[in-house]
């Protein structure tokens, strides 16, 4: 069996595993949550993580596909760039696939295909360059939706604002 | 942030595929510290802010530092608070007793789905004051203490209480999955206030109830301002519509006090909400007068205290006395409406100087709003257009397919429901639901109410609106969705940045930061009114937009 065999084959044992590993980065408690509840809107960040690494599983396998950066993908990075954690944490779990695929091989005893497997790795080591720039892209955004509070004025109801006769007298002062 | 070691990580990576610590806990929730990091804390209050409100305790002090610099007795206190609230609050006490932890609400909280934090979850939210309740005041605490989760006033404690009391919009979404009927926003409710008496609190909402105190509204507007504010709107008007609107001020006399969220005269895209008002008023000729005192529909005293709620909204009747109006009619608000028809009546009423209300246009007496007295714009313009009172033209509106976000407090508090969607049907051409899960009853909060609509949490914002966000992403991409339209103007200031990360712009208009405009209800309502002596042929829209035409079509 090739290897690019093996991954379509355990596509979902190996997802679901990686599932398991992503969202078990959350509580236990939140972890049962975000891997039972199947529907989107009771629960978005377990669809969004779910539909993500499969959008991304396929993009490793499929050696033609030349985009990393999918939809849901984007989505999953989105709700990462968000979380309390640095961008090592948020981006780390890409390497767990190797394991996960590293696994399976050595279970089939596919050792002769060593090659293929490092061709793999070196498809998942320019994969993680890509979602870098989608992460930092992430980030970017929400910069960016700190800076339109200020462009738009919409800062003085969302940035402790001041009273704006206050602001009237500062100006009159600073005039003088 | 740190940049970690790559020895660390590669450890990490190949054996440790758990690298999420952040604020995410592992252990179990006892054991687990609360980490105060910039950004996931709103600021505290400033000091002068504390002893304007005559607080105690005053000072400069930050959660990120150890030291809280609590007063000394701090422990006793706070006990005592909660002692006094037992006694007073029938309702907290009974929701202290009856909770099974069912887990019926913890997968129900934005917060919780945004977050991911178990501590997120309302029934947890509720057991971190619980487990205090029960240890001092239970019956049979010193039996079963901790073996129940009782747990001692410590300082961990009172942390924890700050963190996610300030992650709880009191949207009340967990209260109507609870088969007790617990209302954990209330829970909420007694944490600040609890934490308000040893000198706990944030800025953001201290600032503009000490503002709302002293000139009427949050903003601080002065009267002079207030006025000069709406009268650009009244320009902008005549300029987009060629109609002059006549807005009046603490006029005695009028049928109608009007009150709204200062935020919808001062900001945007509030301001546009403003000049729908302004122009279904003119278009009805209602005899109604604005308040340059009762000038804040909203009240930050809802977050702080029950007496300083009281205070604040006593403005609306006392005004409605002195003007001698009939009856009062309000803005598009959220929380604002939790007040006046939960609490209005009890803590400011009776307003027996008041009518019931009756629309002047139509002869409909608002008889749910007999004892309040107060009556929300979408039930008083639901009615005209059922009526057929207003003359509208729902192409103008062609350029805007919206979805409807529920407020929570109209929406929950109120049972606002069928209004809007009846308003809209008549004003759009055409618009879409989101999914069931998420609007009416069950709506998702837009994840900053309560007074975290402040700019320093914004990603934890941006995390707690996802529940919404990921509801209208679906709108947009089933139906081209292209506004977001509420009743609400912490929604109008709050919706948009959620917009801007979850939808951003992906058209070629460099001017446009998200694919979905948020828009208040009475904005489209101003906007496809056709309005006596107005221009031929309008071409733009209340926001200067330019309008679906047979020549821009053709």
């Amino acid at each position: 069996m090739k290897l690019q065999e093996l991954l379509i084959k355990n596509r979902d044992s190996i997802l679901a595993d990686w599932e398991d590993i992503v969202l078990g980065e959350y509580a236990p408690e939140t972890f049962r949550i975000f891997k039972k509840q199947k529907n989107r809107f009771a629960n978005p960040i377990g669809h969004k993580t779910v539909t993500g690494l499969a959008e991304l599983f396929d993009v490793l396998c499929d050696e033609s596909a030349e985009e990393v950066d999918t939809p849901a993908l984007i989505e999953m990075l989105k709700v990462r760039a968000l979380q309390p954690i640095t961008a090592a944490e948020a981006l780390s779990f890409l390497f767990e696939i190797k394991i996960l695929v590293e696994q399976r091989c050595q279970k089939q005893g596919m050792d002769k295909h060593y090659k293929e497997f490092l061709v793999f790795c070196a498809r998942v080591d320019a994969t993680a360059l890509a979602m870098f720039s989608i992460f930092t892209n992430c980030r970017q955004q929400v910069y960016q939706v700190r800076l339109n509070e200020f462009k738009t004025g919409r800062n003085i109801i969302t940035d402790n604002a001041k009273c704006s006769s206050q602001v009237v007298r500062e100006n009159m002062k600073n005039d003088e | 942030m740190a940049i970690p070691k790559v020895e660390q990580l590669r450890v990490n990576v190949a054996h440790e595929p758990n690298m999420f610590t952040g604020a995410i806990p592992k252990a179990d929730w006892q054991d687990t510290f609360t980490e105060f990091k910039e950004g996931n804390f709103a600021y505290p209050a400033k000091p002068e802010m504390v002893d304007y409100h005559g607080f105690p305790n005053s000072r400069v002090w930050s959660p990120d530092e150890e030291d809280w610099k609590l007063p000394d007795n701090w422990e006793t206190i706070i006990l005592q608070g909660l002692k006094d609230r037992l006694g007073k609050f029938r309702s907290l006490k009974l929701y202290m007793d009856i909770c099974v932890r069912c887990g019926a609400c913890a997968d129900k909280c934005h917060f919780f789905l945004g977050t991911g934090d178990p501590k997120n979850m309302p029934v947890l939210r509720a057991e971190l004051l619980r487990s205090v309740y029960r240890n001092e005041f239970s019956v049979g605490r010193k039996i079963l203490g901790k073996m129940m989760g009782n747990r001692p006033m410590t300082a961990n404690v009172l942390k924890e209480w700050f963190m996610y009391s300030y992650q709880c919009t009191e949207c009340r979404r967990c209260s109507v999955f609870c088969p007790y009927g617990i209302d954990t926003a209330e829970v909420t409710m007694m944490m600040r206030e609890l934490l308000h008496l040893v000198g706990v609190g944030i800025n953001w909402i201290l600032e503009p109830a000490a503002n709302s105190n002293r000139t009427g509204n949050h903003m601080g507007l002065q009267p002079h301002t207030f006025k000069e504010n709406i009268s650009y709107l009244v320009d902008d008007i005549k300029e987009i519509t060629g109609v002059d609107v006549h807005p009046t001020f603490n006029r005695k006399g009028a049928e109608v006090l009007f009150i709204t969220p200062s935020a919808d005269v001062f900001a945007e895209p509030g301001i546009f909400t403003f000049m729908g008002y302004l122009l279904m008023f003119e278009h009805i000729g209602l005899d109604y007068t604005l308040s340059t005192y009762a000038s804040e529909g909203g009240n930050f005293g809802l977050f702080t205290n029950n007496e300083m709620m009281k205070k604040l909204n006593a403005k609306m009747y006392a005004e409605a006395k002195r003007l001698g109006v009939k009856w009062l009619l309000g803005g598009e608000c959220g929380h604002m409406w939790r007040v006046l028809h939960q609490y209005m009546d009890t803590m400011n009423g009776p307003a027996d100087f008041l009518e019931v209300p009756k629309s002047p246009v139509t002869g409909t007496v608002f008889k749910n709003a007999a004892s309040t007295k107060m009556i929300h714009i979408s039930e008083f313009t639901a009615d005209l257009i059922k009526h057929k009172k207003l003359k509208l033209d729902p192409s103008r509106n062609a350029h805007r397919v919206p979805t409807f976000h529920d407020s929570c407090n109209p929406a929950r508090a109120m049972g606002l429901l069928d209004e809007p969607r009846y308003i809209l049907d008549a004003v759009v051409p055409t618009w879409h639901e989101m999914n069931e899960n998420t609007i009416r009853e069950k709506t998702f909060c837009c994840g900053s109410g309560t007074g975290l609509n402040t700019g320093e949490i914004m990603e934890l914002r941006m995390r707690s609106g996802l529940p919404r966000a990921n509801a209208v992403q679906e709108v947009n991409e089933k139906y081209g969705v292209n506004c977001l339209a509420n009743v609400c103007a912490i929604d109008r200031a709050t919706l948009q940045p959620l917009m801007e990360y979850w939808l951003p712009n992906t058209s070629d208009d460099p001017m446009r930061t998200t694919d979905v405009d948020v828009i208040g209800l009475s904005e489209l309502v101003g906007n496809a009114l056709v309005m006596d002596g107005e221009i031929e042929n309008r071409e733009q829209g209340l926001r200067f937009e330019e309008l679906i035409t047979a020549d821009t079509e053709g």
